[in-house]
């Protein structure tokens, strides 16, 4: 009994630890563009393929590595996952070149997969009734606490150590998961879980790759070159390819039945819009404040801070109102909230102090801390359709 | 598998994001290096966008126009994002006003 809620307790605290490290490796890195620009000689390609190598391949990954550690063990692909994380970011802190840097941000979004699949997973496991949802609640704090003091810890050590640390950080945390996993987790499996939807995760992956690429490429090789063409239609037809072998999978990476249910489909694009429209400016912004402001990474950092802390603060607030409120109004409310600050933000010039943008974040913060929660409960009640409550762990993993 | 589809559609958007307001950043900025700097301007534009905003290499008159190009292709950025979150909204707005997932798929009779 003692050992095994020793274990427990071990359980929690790597998984934690690592779900912490892998979502403050989005936000630190932000801070860190302009130095790592600065340092290989970049150019906003890319740097902004260190951005989308991590959020590309993790996206891509998410569901099938899911998948896979129902079939072959959860704590055996946390491990994997653990593994594959920490040698990447090593590899990211030595890169000699933005392109290597690039390949090995890619390599640490799969292993980031891996990682944020099994969380919850390895959690539920080992842990049953009050005592898991407390489990859960600790989780979702933490997955709050990384995101606020993302920029913060990214300005911190970018400015003091240099943006190379920003990576090595994660290799002593790595070592500490994959011993405690060894000694301490127990595995778990799905019994039902069936064949790996490999063509499914194929041609999702690769339409991704090519919008992506075309988007990212557009200006250089000129939007009507063969190459952009090429790339964004194949993309667009890949992702019809997709839908149709998703229909036609008896067990699909993503059941595209459940977008029949209108609501469903709402939450998803809601999602994925807040994603490119607001999650995706956060690099733009760090390179405003830092090159043209002429900041330092981590006075850059605390001018996010107002942002990151509303994000944080406002759903222990609207907890109290998770069932009285319809999560409908939550969602657009929150969103034109957003729209509402970029458009505040708008309007800078080039004698602009970084003031002008701070209404803006205040109410971006508090717009992403409305819809959040809400996104995370309305995708959960497609599932289980009895549960009101606001899911821990509903702070977005990207901001 | 439903949290799972949620991450799936934030960091595709994210991905997605990031690459298209990009492109409208460098598109907004080299139009705006064109229009101060002229002719040179093009050039000082895929230099930005190559090296950072360095790339002015010390000449304040050509940082100044390089920082007001950035400021510019921001500004664009902004509005972008404005436009691509309302969307969502409107599209959550519309989409959940059959009552959240119910139990039941007895609300599917509106065409869509």
């Amino acid at each position: 009994m003692e050992a095994s809620a020793q274990s427990r307790r071990w359980t929690l605290v790597a998984v934690c630890t690592t779900t912490f490290m892998l979502l403050l490796d989005i936000t630190i890195v932000v801070v860190a563009l302009p130095s790592i620009q600065r340092n290989l000689h970049a150019g906003l390609t890319g740097l902004e393929w260190v951005v989308d190598a991590y959020s590309l391949t993790l996206a891509a990954l998410i569901l099938t590595a899911g998948a896979l550690a129902d079939r072959f063990g959860r704590r055996l692909l946390f491990m994997v996952g653990v593994v594959l994380f920490t040698c990447a970011s090593l590899l990211c802190g030595v890169a000699w070149n933005i392109a290597a840097l690039d390949v090995a941000r890619a390599l640490q979004g799969i292993g980031g997969a891996a990682l944020f699949a099994t969380a919850l997973a390895l959690i539920g496991h080992e842990y049953r009734g009050p005592e898991r949802f407390k489990a859960i609640a600790i989780w979702g704090a933490t997955v709050g606490a990384a995101v606020a003091s993302g920029p913060l810890v990214g300005g911190i050590i970018t400015d003091t150590l240099g943006w190379r640390w920003v990576f090595f950080v994660n290799v002593p945390v790595g070592v500490f998961a994959v011993v405690v996993a060894l000694k301490q987790m127990h595995e778990s499996q799905d019994p039902q879980a069936t064949r790996t939807d490999f063509w499914g995760l194929v041609t999702f992956s690769a339409a991704l790759f090519l919008i992506v690429f075309g988007l990212l490429r557009g200006n250089s090789n000129g939007w009507s070159s063969a190459l952009i063409l090429a790339s964004l239609i194949g993309g667009a037809v890949l992702l019809v390819v997709f839908v149709v072998i998703e229909r036609l999978q008896e067990r699909p990476m993503l059941d595209v039945t459940l977008f029949r249910n209108p609501a469903f489909l709402g939450v998803s694009l809601a999602t994925f819009c807040i994603g490119a429209g607001m999650f995706a400016l956060f690099p733009f912004l760090s390179i405003y404040l830092q090159d043209v402001l002429g900041y330092s990474p981590l006075q850059a950092g605390v001018r996010f801070l107002p942002l990151t802390g509303f994000v944080f603060a406002v759903p222990l607030v609207t907890r109290r109102f998770a069932g009285k409120i319809s999560l409908r109004v939550f969602l657009a409310v929150g969103m034109t909230l957003v729209a509402a600050a970029l458009l505040l933000m708008h309007g800078l010039t080039a004698s602009s102090r970084w003031t002008a943008l701070l209404p803006g974040l205040i109410v971006a913060g508090i717009g992403i801390g409305l819809a959040n929660p809400a996104i995370a409960a309305a995708a959960l009640r497609v599932v289980d359709p009895s549960r009101t409550e606001w899911p821990p762990g509903s702070t977005t993993p990207s901001a | 598998m439903a949290s799972g589809i949620n991450n799936t559609f934030r960091l595709s958007g994210v991905a997605v994001g990031v690459a298209a307001l990009g492109a409208v950043l460098e598109r907004r900025a080299a139009d705006s290096l064109a229009s101060s700097l002229g002719p040179h301007g093009r050039d000082l534009a895929q230099a930005v966008s190559a090296t950072g905003l360095r790339a002015a290499g010390g000449r304040p008159a050509v940082a100044h126009a390089a920082s007001a190009a950035f400021v510019s292709g921001l500004n664009g950025v902004l509005i972008t994002g404005c436009v691509t979150v309302a969307i969502g909204a409107l599209a959550a707005a519309v989409l959940m006003r059959t009552r959240a997932p119910a139990a039941a798929p007895a609300t599917e009779s509106s065409a869509s």
